[in-house]
């Protein structure tokens, strides 16, 4: 029996999966079971990640790939995204804990066109830190709270990819955390 | 007729003529960029020589790179397919001066039809209706309520130095004008430093209906119909469908007329498109010009049972036009939705990244045109078009019907795009009613469905997928199994219809 926990996008409750291959090793009827639910798949694998499944006599092609850390699978038209629970626990690391830290991240591949602040520098929340481009269209990236730039990891002019950390920053001020 | 031709552009459109090109026996140059490198548009050529630099500028827009490129190795013309340098009368110029056929209108008129207003003005002379509008210097309160009323309320008052929705105020009725006129002024002169108001007549639901012309150099004209492209984001088409739904023969009649006369004011040789707004009691207004193939030509080629690039480079080798205008006839619909590298549910963000699975749709009735395969990197540097997906029906709602189908098995996983979106406009009821004006898309809901819910069976397959990894993983002979049944090579993805 193979279990797995997964989640979708919003990452809502942890969803229970199991498979379990019926019978004979030439067999391809498994059980699965989802939350509890259970159903009888006859599964088709045509190739890495590539094949259908057949379900109470309901047809069903698919496609699934794993690329930025979600599985995306393509059932007849639609794309979902689905990840695995991490259950790691996760160690802890002497340094500020992730509530004090926060970074601002390119939210489209684009270029960046002005950086606001330097190393250092202390800022309000809202305050625009940097403006990008994308497609002729500008957006301005602004801080999701007070503190202090840790550290400035673009330059304006740089063409940058989706989610690149293009600023550090600490929730602190004047030596003192804003969070305790 | 031609050796060899340059085709002066990337992705999908450089791929569908090179496909032409070697159908009548002339080898293909392929020009490419720095990251353009395993590009299928480079591996469908016969020839491939690399343009220094990454950015447009320093490529596909670079002139003389790539003049240079067609001198050094013997082209005798150069396709430019659209956008980059296919509209740039400078470039047609260095392609003559240099004794390369621009395969294309004369630069003279490019030129011409490139300036908006030099292109109204001409379309006017040649008796194109243009949308009623007036303008002056000086123009007060009285001058402007009198054009007003001679043009007919609603009426639109734009900005002179306009643009962006600055200083633009629609005036219902005669009473509001006076107000509104103040407040565009004072818009127009805040934003742009020019206090200068025209009046237009404004129309309220247009469509954007189009006409294709082709021109040869023994003095032919022909329209090859029309192209209804009202489904736009931003100005920019995403389906088009030719023949136009709810489109009486008179109006096609007379705005085709309307549009070859447009060419034979201009002497206009080789393909072009005439776009007109068509409003909702059936006038229709000139718009501009492209003198160039459009991305959505496929459309026309599917009813007229024509391949336009053909006849792009048989009109530039100086040869007569092979229809004339009673040859041509409009047989079934055709659809064609363009597949952009884009997230509908983030504002349309373009995205990038390589793409991991690609699988498109064949039948017998569907074309597809891609500049993308399995493995291809999408940068921020060209246009996020992907691909165009086209197909044909005896009537309109066959068409809709394989387009449905079609769009359900294009898989494009790595990189997010635009396809469950196209889905939802082919599928909304206004559409199928044919429905359509250019404000189509902000007007009717098509987000996605509330319940985003992800059914049982994803989360078997995905599971069986992590299932499976960790069997390959714990193995340590490679897979045995097969590849994938689908497959995305030329053969299979290309074929144009034949009509009976």
């Amino acid at each position: 029996m193979f279990r797995i926990a997964l989640q979708t996008q919003d990452a809502r409750d942890p969803v229970e999966v199991s498979v379990e291959r019926t019978g004979a090793a030439d067999n391809n009827i498994h059980h699965a079971h989802v939350n509890g639910r259970h159903a009888e798949v006859e599964v088709h694998q045509l190739g890495d990640g590539e094949g259908w499944l057949r379900i109470g006599g309901k047809v069903l092609p698919y496609i699934a790939s794993e690329c930025n850390d979600a599985l995306h699978v393509w059932i007849k038209g639609r794309i979902y995204t689905i990840s695995v629970v991490d259950r790691k626990p996760r160690r802890a690391t002497g340094e500020a804990t992730d509530a004090a830290r926060s970074t601002i991240n390119a939210p489209m591949p684009g270029t960046v066109l002005q950086v606001k602040v330097e190393v250092d520098d202390t800022f309000e929340a809202h305050q625009p830190l940097i403006v990008m481009e994308s497609m002729k269209m500008e957006m301005t990236l602004s801080a999701p709270h007070a503190g202090v730039v840790k550290s400035i990891n673009c330059k304006e002019g740089q063409l940058v990819e989706m989610n690149a950390i293009l600023a550090r920053l600490d929730k602190k001020r004047n030596g003192e955390s804003l969070d305790s | 007729m031609f050796k060899k031709v340059l085709i002066a552009n990337r992705g999908e459109i450089a791929v569908r003529i090179a496909q032409t090109l070697q159908e009548m026996s002339i080898a293909v140059v392929a020009v490419f960029s720095d990251v353009d490198r395993d590009s299928p548009h480079v591996s469908r050529a016969d020839e491939a020589y690399h343009l220094d630099g990454i950015a447009p500028s320093e490529t596909y827009l670079d002139a003389h790179k790539i003049v240079e490129a067609a001198k050094h190795h013997k082209v005798d013309a150069i396709h430019p397919g659209y956008g980059f340098l296919s509209e740039n009368a400078a470039f047609a110029h260095l392609c003559a001066d240099e004794g390369i056929t621009f395969i294309g209108p004369s630069p003279k008129v490019i030129s011409a039809m490139g300036d908006k207003i030099v292109a109204k003005q001409t379309l006017e002379t040649a008796g194109v209706p243009l949308v009623p509008g007036w303008s002056s210097d000086d123009a007060n309160l009285s001058d402007i309520r009198k054009a007003a009323d001679r043009i007919g309320y609603p009426v639109l008052l734009k900005a002179a130095a306009g643009g962006g929705g600055k200083g633009m105020r629609i005036v219902e009725a005669a009473s509001d004008i006076e107000g509104a006129l103040g407040a565009a002024q004072r818009e127009a002169n805040s934003a742009f430093g020019d206090a200068r108001v025209f009046v237009e007549k404004y129309i309220a639901r247009p469509r954007h209906i189009e006409f294709q012309i082709f021109g040869d150099h023994h003095g032919n004209v022909v329209h090859l119909f029309e192209r209804e492209c009202s489904i736009q984001r931003r100005y920019q088409k995403i389906i088009e469908e030719t023949p136009a739904p709810n489109f009486p023969d008179s109006l096609r009649q007379k705005m085709g007329e309307s549009a070859v006369a447009a060419a034979k004011a201009i002497n206009y040789t080789g393909a072009g498109t005439v776009e007109f707004l068509v409003d909702e009691h059936g006038h229709f207004y000139f718009l501009e010009v492209n003198t160039r193939l459009q991305v959505e030509h496929p459309i026309t080629e599917a009813v007229v049972d024509q391949d336009l690039v053909r006849t792009q480079v048989l009109v530039a080798a100086g040869e007569p036009l092979p229809f004339t205008q009673d040859q041509l006839r409009q047989t079934g619909h055709a659809l064609e939705a363009r597949i952009y590298a884009e997230d509908p549910a983030r504002g349309f963000l373009p995205s990038t990244g390589l793409i991991d699975r690609y699988h498109q749709p064949h039948g017998r009735w569907i074309r597809v045109d891609s500049g993308v395969r399995s493995g291809s990197l999408v940068t921020v540097h060209y246009d996020p078009m992907l691909a165009k997906l086209i197909t044909w029906g005896d009537s309109r709602d066959e068409s809709i019907c394989r387009m449905q189908w079609a769009l359900q098995r294009y898989v494009v996983l790595g990189v997010t795009t635009n396809i469950e979106f196209l889905a939802r406009v082919i599928d909304h009821p206004n559409f199928a009613n044919g429905d359509l004006h250019t404000h189509f898309l902000d007007d009717n809901d098509l987000s996605a469905s509330k319940s985003g819910n992800v059914p049982d069976e994803a989360f078997i397959i995905a599971a069986l997928t992590m299932k499976r990894r960790a069997a390959s993983r714990s193995r340590t002979s490679g897979d045995d199994e097969s590849r994938p049944v689908y497959s995305d090579t030329p053969w299979q993805s290309s074929g144009r219809w034949r009509n009976t």
